[in-house]
């Protein structure tokens, strides 16, 4: 029987071990797959998802989510960015990992600011603003490669289309977001 | 992209995310696979259940005969030498149920998380014995969950290594425990413990080792590398799902009978079912950790003495916390009366053996001040947190009441400490805490006291609380 995500929230809120139990039984295996698809390595991702499972229960109360996917899958996803970056700087990635990361290059850490926070803040409306006009699949396809990292050939796979109609799907949604941001004075 | 549109994706609308991460979830994590063999795998289980429905009296012997057949167990048959469990003579402070986690008292410590990735292990199994009793965790974090325990025989190995011919199993108690009237059950399960790992006894207010017990850690969430699913006559019966804490699962289950991924369906035999699910650990991207690890990993002779020194009851208590992942660490603490103690010992394997806090002697066992009896005489309500300046502002969400037995330059010091959080009542994003200590002297007399005093006497103790009085942590996603 899995718990309602109000349940869970509920458990949080009642300072009670069993939500987090019950939060790895829901969403452990699925967070465990956005960490490793960013890290490729098991141990680390383990690590961030007890992480997430930490800052969770450190964040619930007084945060009373009311999307508890989006929730965790947001914590997981910022931990484990953080946590590739550390490993960049201590050099403890393999080479044959660094390419299907390129697109974190222009990631690395620059001791952000309030106003970095708050343009990412513009940004991310933007986008959400854009992803909700575009059809089902082709944000499904998007959200698959640049929210959760993973490769084009496990993007079909999982959107159950071809390699060819997600790099056609991938590369008319950048181009169109693109035109927006441009269109909101955004520097690319 | 620039780094501003990079950061953004972690800040995109919850709605947005939201849909994604539901959708992605219902595709399914088993990910890299190829979809010609999802269907041929689909096909394949749903021609095995047409023949079973049309002739199940000519294949039932064939069935049986293919169970009994199966591959060999790969058992640590012969490492086990006990295999029931021990029951520690001394009666614990009933005060330690009511001070770690659970609805009434909370807790503040974070959790502590192990053996997190064991899953690589997927068994066919009949219930041997349910024991009467309820159990709990000993460590306080996560006391506030409650189990029954389960005593199972082994019939087959469905994918991992070193699988005890028994083993104990904790099934959480909203759930009914009773699957004796199923001939056998395919479980995928954690490994919890190594030799002797202990659990609180909740009706005899005992401490008991386990040697090898093991649990779910997906039950449902995790239909294809087993969780639970009983056969009656080596045939998928739904039966279990009628049961009381089960029935939720219906839901969940009939969704599952809908989806490729389930190794089982109705009509479906064993023999497909553990075909389906070694198919599906196949083509899982990451390879679980998938054997069954024993203590006797640790073969050094420092090793041995400490395993010698922790043994059940004979040196007082301790329990171990252990992570089993790429090699195993297992850290033993001593626990008195039930609650946590300064000392601690660390195996890790092939490292060199690591020890902390100062050590409890038997002398010191014998006159030890009763922690259990302070809590239980302390009225909880009377103690309001007195380091917050703005407190008719704030509104407690939570207190928890926790006690420890540190040594420290020879002397056996007792503390209580109780921890308060509070947020603002028109904000959610700041909070507030608080907290209390009682310092026990070895004489069993106490007093009130402040973090620095009480650092004084036992040294730089990690459960003494480091948070700011009066001032709000801003806490966001």
């Amino acid at each position: 029987m899995l718990l309602s995500d109000e349940k869970i929230i509920s458990l949080y809120w009642e300072r009670n071990e069993y939500a987090i139990n019950e939060t790895d039984r829901k969403y452990g295996r699925y967070l465990l797959s956005i960490a490793y698809h960013i890290l490729k390595n098991e141990a680390d991702s383990v690590e961030c998802q007890n992480d997430t499972y930490l800052r969770t229960w450190n964040s619930i109360p007084p945060q009373n989510p009311t999307m508890l996917a989006a929730y965790f899958a947001k914590i997981m996803r910022s931990v484990a960015i953080n946590r590739y970056h550390a490993n960049l700087c201590d050099k403890r990635i393999p080479p044959s990992h660094m390419e299907s990361l390129s697109d974190f290059e222009s990631v690395l850490p620059d001791g952000s600011t309030v106003e970095a926070e708050l343009e990412a803040k513009r940004i991310a409306k933007i986008i959400s603003d854009y992803l909700r006009t575009i059809p089902k699949r082709r944000r499904y396809i998007f959200l698959c490669r640049y929210f959760a990292q993973y490769p084009t050939h496990e993007i079909a796979i999982r959107a159950g289309v071809s390699l060819s109609t997600v790099k056609k799907d991938l590369a008319k949604t950048k181009k169109e977001l693109e035109q927006q941001l441009k269109k909101e004075e955004v520097t690319l | 992209m620039n780094q501003h549109i990079q950061n953004a994706f972690c800040e995109l609308d919850d709605d947005i995310v939201e849909e994604f991460v539901q959708e992605d979830m219902q595709r399914g994590t088993v990910a890299p696979q190829n979809r010609k063999k999802l269907f041929f795998r689909y096909l394949s289980a749903a021609a095995a259940c047409l023949v079973i429905a049309i002739g199940i009296s000519v294949l039932y012997p064939m069935l049986t005969k293919d169970i009994q057949s199966s591959k060999t167990p790969n058992t640590l048959s012969g490492t086990i030498q006990q295999i029931d469990h021990l029951v520690y003579p001394q009666k614990i402070s009933p005060a330690v149920l009511n001070t770690s986690g659970g609805h009434q008292s909370g807790q503040s410590a974070p959790p502590i998380f192990r053996y997190t990735y064991t899953e690589g292990i997927s068994v066919v199994a009949r219930v041997k014995e349910i024991l009467p009793d309820i159990y709990r965790e000993v460590n306080a974090s996560s006391a506030g969950a409650r189990y029954h325990v389960l005593k199972l025989e082994l019939i087959d190995v469905i994918y991992g290594n070193n699988v005890p011919r028994e083993f104990y199993y904790l099934l959480p108690t909203y759930l009914d425990p009773d699957l004796t009237e199923y001939d056998a059950i395919v479980f995928g399960i954690a490994q919890v413990g190594f030799e002797n790992y202990l659990l609180i006894n909740e009706n005899e207010l005992q401490y008991e080792t386990f040697t090898f017990l093991f649990r779910t850690n997906n039950a449902y969430s995790d239909p294809e590398r087993g969780a639970v699913i009983p056969f009656t006559n080596n045939v998928f019966d739904k039966s279990l799902w009628e049961k009381d804490g089960w029935k939720g699962v219906d839901h969940q289950l009939n969704n599952a009978l809908g989806s490729t991924e389930f190794p089982a369906n109705i009509g479906c035999s064993l023999a497909q079912t553990k075909e389906n699910i070694l198919v599906g650990y196949n083509e899982y991207p990451i390879k679980p950790f998938d054997r069954v690890l024993s203590l006797n990993i640790f073969q050094s002779q420092e090793e041995k003495k400490v395993l010698d020194y922790v043994k059940p009851f004979q040196n007082g208590t301790f329990q171990q916390y252990g992570v089993i992942q790429n090699g195993a660490f297992v850290r033993y603490t001593r626990f008195i009366n039930g609650f946590s103690t300064n000392e601690e010992i660390q195996l890790t394997e092939n490292q060199a053996v690591r020890y902390t806090g100062e050590r409890f002697t038997q002398q010191d066992l014998t006159s030890i001040p009763d922690l259990g009896e302070l809590i239980h005489s302390l009225n909880l309500d009377e103690f309001k947190p007195q380091h917050t300046p703005n407190l008719e502002e704030l509104t407690i969400t939570s207190r928890s009441v926790m006690g420890r037995y540190v040594k420290h330059n020879g002397i056996v010091y007792g503390f209580v400490k109780i921890t308060w959080r509070m947020i603002p009542q028109d904000s959610e994003f700041e909070q507030y805490s608080d907290d209390l200590y009682f310092l026990v002297m070895p004489d069993g007399s106490y007093r009130q006291t402040e973090r620095d005093e009480l650092r004084q006497y036992i040294g730089d103790d990690p459960y003494i609380n480091t948070f700011e009085y009066g001032e709000s942590t801003y806490v966001h996603e």
